[in-house]
């Protein structure tokens, strides 16, 4: 409690010098807080992420195709679905798109053209010109079509309003969206329309599995992979796998480790000159301080007491530079967070972590100097002015 | 109360500063040494005042050896039964007169801090500096700083005071009130003091005078080690 009152009246009396020693632990110290919140924050959301899959009972099963037909290939077929089910443990199968698009031939006049049709997903989906309840409507044979489809259609000439032949139904032209490319949906129906004419005969691609309570999902879900590897019907012309909803977490995660290694060769380079920064000033304040040594020595302060007080000086200095470090840290988190698509937190053992850190680094670095003051001839001390 | 026996020293470089010291101060002594400068009047003190562990022969205070005792030990004595008082004073500058004088019940193991306030309120009674509690020692004269000075020696109650030169910077006036202060807690309190001087007027005050020429301790001019 003495040395930590000493230290600060120390500390304060060179406030400067000791704020510029400072620098590199603040530097390093908030380096380190908003790494850890970065990490911190990622693994929140991921853990997050992988909770909400653990704990559903559900695995999706994914068939990717070698053809370049999509619509040849159907992926998953009924039999597949029933020789999955068959899998000990899986208590139903389902099956759906993957991509909700359809390849369509277009008609108009004489011209025609060969693309992509999808659902709306949402109403903004379309030009802003085009009424919500058109898209809305199940029954309607509304379509948007794309710049590039309406130019293959009608050319220079106005679309709107237009009738199309879609196969083997008409459908009018209600807008024309700036969008659309080659693979992406060129032409966009309303989302019961899409289910009522196109969706019947879409490709399964996705088997969406359901694991009885109790069972082992990965398990589970692996054997069904060998089942369907070995006997599912379009096997020869695609390949199936386990969707891994952590899959791009994954490669973020990538990115955010060599940042980390990054940020944390950063603050590791500011903390080591900071340290050596706190050396030195502790060096300077010892031999400043060598006369009231001596008086303190003289007066019953044994070499451990004067090792102790210069190093809690050493520490509390660093801790100081650590807690405006934490504070720094803080508000740089408060700006990454515009930034990043989760949220960057400072946990308590982060904060925890950069107290000890700069401790440590007081320790260390204060230990050379405090020694020298603690060893130091007494009669050396005070014959000193 | 204190025994030096055959103690010499003798530094790095060969010179020689003290030779065969044989010393006794009984308890209660008013002791004055004086010599010339570079006659080993300090190396004697600082050995005396367990500053200065590096030396030859042996040194009893209570009975008790001192010679090759470890520095937790030598600073427990320090600071719990002997008092310093500088011809500088040497008083932290930045430290109030209450501070300075606190500064070895830190140390000190045998007060606890809630009685602090009131021995150091005593000790500032006997020297007279009421009032400057909180003054800082650039604002005191020379005089009233040498009695914080002697405030902290005796603060801790020591048995032996050891002073170098305690007057050396101050003038004839106020060299006399601190020398009278010595006296009193000479007499009122049966403390042991060891003053270095070269101010015959000086060691006047003490009940007994040695010298030291040459490394070489003589009582009444006379070697006390006549060989």
């Amino acid at each position: 409690m003495e040395n930590l009152t000493i230290a600060l009246r120390s500390i304060m009396k060179n406030k400067n010098r000791n704020l510029l020693t400072m620098l590199g632990i603040i530097i390093g110290i908030a380096s380190v807080i908003s790494i850890l919140a970065v990490g911190d924050g990622f693994t929140q959301s991921i853990t997050k992420e992988l909770g909400k899959d653990n704990a559903s009972n559900k695995v999706s099963l994914s068939y990717v195709t070698n053809s370049t037909d999509l619509n040849s290939i159907d992926g998953f077929t009924q039999g597949d679905a029933a020789l999955m089910s068959d899998v000990d443990g899986v208590q139903s199968v389902k099956l759906s798109s993957y991509d909700n698009t359809k390849s369509v031939k277009l008609s108009y006049r004489g011209n025609s053209s060969k693309t992509y049709l999808g659902p709306i997903k949402k109403s903004s989906d379309g030009p802003k010109n085009v009424k919500k309840s058109i898209l809305n409507d199940k029954n309607s044979y509304d379509v948007i079509i794309s710049q590039s489809v309406k130019k293959d259609l009608f050319k220079k000439s106005s679309a709107i309003g237009k009738p199309i032949q879609i196969g083997e139904d008409m459908f009018i032209v209600r807008g024309v969206s700036d969008g659309g490319d080659e693979y992406s949906a060129n032409v966009l129906v309303s989302k019961g329309t899409y289910k009522r004419i196109f969706s019947a005969n879409s490709n399964k691609d996705q088997a969406k599995l359901t694991i009885e309570n109790g069972k082992n999902k990965k398990k589970v879900s692996k054997a069904v992979l060998k089942k369907i590897k070995a006997n599912g019907e379009y096997r020869r012309e695609g390949k199936y796998h386990i969707d891994d909803p952590t899959k791009s977490m994954k490669s973020f995660q990538k990115v955010l480790n060599s940042v980390t290694y990054f940020v944390a060769l950063v603050a590791g380079i500011s903390l080591l000159i900071a340290g050596i920064g706190v050396m030195n000033v502790m060096y300077i304040t010892v031999s400043e301080r060598r006369n009231e040594i001596g008086i303190r020595r003289a007066f019953g302060a044994t070499g451990n007491n004067i090792r102790n007080q210069f190093l809690t000086e050493s520490i509390v200095l660093c801790v100081i530079g650590g807690i405006i470090g934490i504070i720094l840290g803080y508000l740089a988190v408060l700006i990454i967070n515009a930034f990043l698509p989760f949220k960057a937190v400072i946990t308590i053992y982060s904060i925890l972590i950069s107290l000890l850190v700069s401790s440590a680094v007081g320790l260390l670095f204060g230990f050379i100097p405090s020694n020298k003051a603690a060893k130091s001839s007494l009669v050396g001390l005070l014959k000193e002015e | 109360m204190l025994k030096v026996k055959n103690v010499g020293k003798t530094y790095a470089n060969d010179f020689k500063a003290l030779s065969d010291i044989n010393l006794e101060v009984p308890d209660g002594e008013f002791l004055a040494v004086m010599g010339p400068s570079g006659s080993g009047k300090s190396t004697l003190i600082n050995i005396l005042g367990l500053l200065d562990n590096d030396y030859t022969g042996d040194y009893f205070l209570k009975n008790e050896n001192y010679k090759n005792k470890d520095d937790a030990t030598l600073s427990g004595v320090r600071g719990d039964k002997i008092g310093f008082v500088f011809q500088n004073f040497k008083l932290l500058s930045s430290y109030t007169v209450y501070e300075n004088i606190e500064i070895p019940l830190i140390y000190s193991k045998s007060k606890t801090i809630t009685d602090r306030k009131s021995v150091i309120d005593e000790v500032i009674e006997q020297v007279g500096l009421q009032g400057k509690e909180n003054n800082l020692p650039s604002e005191l004269s020379g005089g009233q700083q040498q009695r914080v000075a002697i405030a902290r020696a005796i603060v801790n109650n020591p048995n032996l005071i050891i002073a170098d030169e305690p007057t050396g910077a101050l003038d004839s006036k106020t060299s006399l009130e601190i020398m009278n202060i010595f006296k009193h807690l000479n007499e009122t309190f049966n403390t042991t003091i060891i003053m270095v001087t070269h101010d015959q007027e000086v060691a006047d005050f003490a009940m007994r005078t040695v010298h030291i020429r040459d490394g070489r301790l003589y009582e009444n001019e006379k070697s006390v080690v006549s060989d």
